[in-house]
């Protein structure tokens, strides 16, 4: 599939915010999100064709293309769930994989567990991490996954690399190894601090 | 302000081994708490086997699919059973992986690639 070496357009203006990159010592260039869209519960669908849409236009193939949605969506729900009712979702390209940042302002983890917090700070260990559930979902189909909640609300980004091989599915599924496979690779946090946050 | 839109629209027909539900846009949070009691108000009156035709839904999130397998741990508890017929590929996908074809029946779809199975599972409204 062609088009996957295509990136944001560095001419381009964004929205007028400064986005440097958060993640030390990283790429040459800075991060641009090709999407940056709010969203509550009434426009989920919305938020989910655009990132279809620009899933697409990147290159992803076209099943990690579901799975980035079903993805993103999961992560949007929960902050539409826990964290205020609404957020914000910016998506960009870097290093032959696509980022998806939610954030919301809300409390962290409303009506979660009261665990307590971690020495960085991050409370995201409250999140309703069970099977079947959003987050628990995002991460058997996410490459990478970074969810931070603090006083500010919470931050959580995916990251689907373009390298993947799109044929790791539906059989490999269905004998379970790799669900195994997949839960023991990411690690529930990252020890680092916001790993993957770009500023507001 | 954006007023709450649900794209989810329902059908419900008499099939000949009970009510056939027809979903068909897409399923979210927005709309779990509909479909929820859509799905309880078909379980009245001890109905053994309830179909959902997935074929016209384009997506089902997780909170969704949540209400599908707990009408289907309903019928089950009962001795009947939830069937969920023709996925598309996206809605197939969600299934797989919250394991769902391990809980409930699954027919018909996406990838499976049985046309006359999806054939058999489509039949319902038709032939009420």
């Amino acid at each position: 599939m062609k088009g996957n070496d295509r990136r944001p357009d560095p001419a381009s203006p964004g929205d007028g915010a400064v986005l440097a990159d958060a993640e030390a010592g990283s790429g040459d260039r800075e991060a641009r999100p090709a999407l940056d869209q709010t969203f509550d519960s009434g426009t989920l669908y919305a938020l989910r064709a655009a990132v279809q849409a620009h899933a697409i236009q990147a290159g992803l193939p076209e099943s990690r293309g579901d799975d980035l949605v079903i993805a993103v969506h999961e992560l949007a729900a929960n902050a539409v769930r826990h964290g205020g009712g609404a957020g914000r979702l910016r998506m960009w390209e870097r290093d032959r994989a696509l980022y998806c940042q939610v954030d919301d302002s809300g409390s962290p983890a409303s009506g979660g567990d009261a665990g307590p917090a971690r020495p960085d700070g991050n409370v995201a260990d409250r999140w309703p991490f069970l099977q079947g559930h959003g987050l628990w979902l995002v991460r058997l189909v996410a490459d990478q996954i970074s969810v931070f909640s603090g006083p500010d609300g919470t931050c959580a980004t995916v990251v689907f690399s373009f390298g993947r091989d799109p044929s790791v599915s539906a059989p490999d599924l269905k004998r379970r190894p790799w669900l195994k496979a997949q839960r023991a690779r990411v690690q529930p946090w990252e020890p680092a601090t916001r790993p993957l946050c770009l500023p507001s | 302000m954006l007023a709450i839109v649900s794209l989810l629209k329902a059908t419900v027909a008499a099939g000949e081994s009970g009510p056939v539900v027809m979903l068909s846009g897409e399923a979210d949070l927005a709309s779990a708490r509909e479909l929820s009691e859509l799905l309880t108000a078909q379980l009245a009156g001890g109905v053994q086997r309830l179909m959902v035709d997935l074929s016209g839904l384009r997506f089902a999130d997780s909170a969704s699919v949540r209400a599908l397998v707990l009408a289907g741990k309903t019928l089950r508890e009962r001795g009947g059973a939830l069937v969920l017929a023709r996925p598309q590929r996206a809605v197939a996908r969600v299934l797989e992986l919250m394991g769902v074809d391990q809980l409930l029946v699954v027919q018909g779809g996406a990838g499976q690639g049985s046309g006359s199975e999806a054939a058999q599972a489509g039949r319902g409204p038709s032939d009420a």
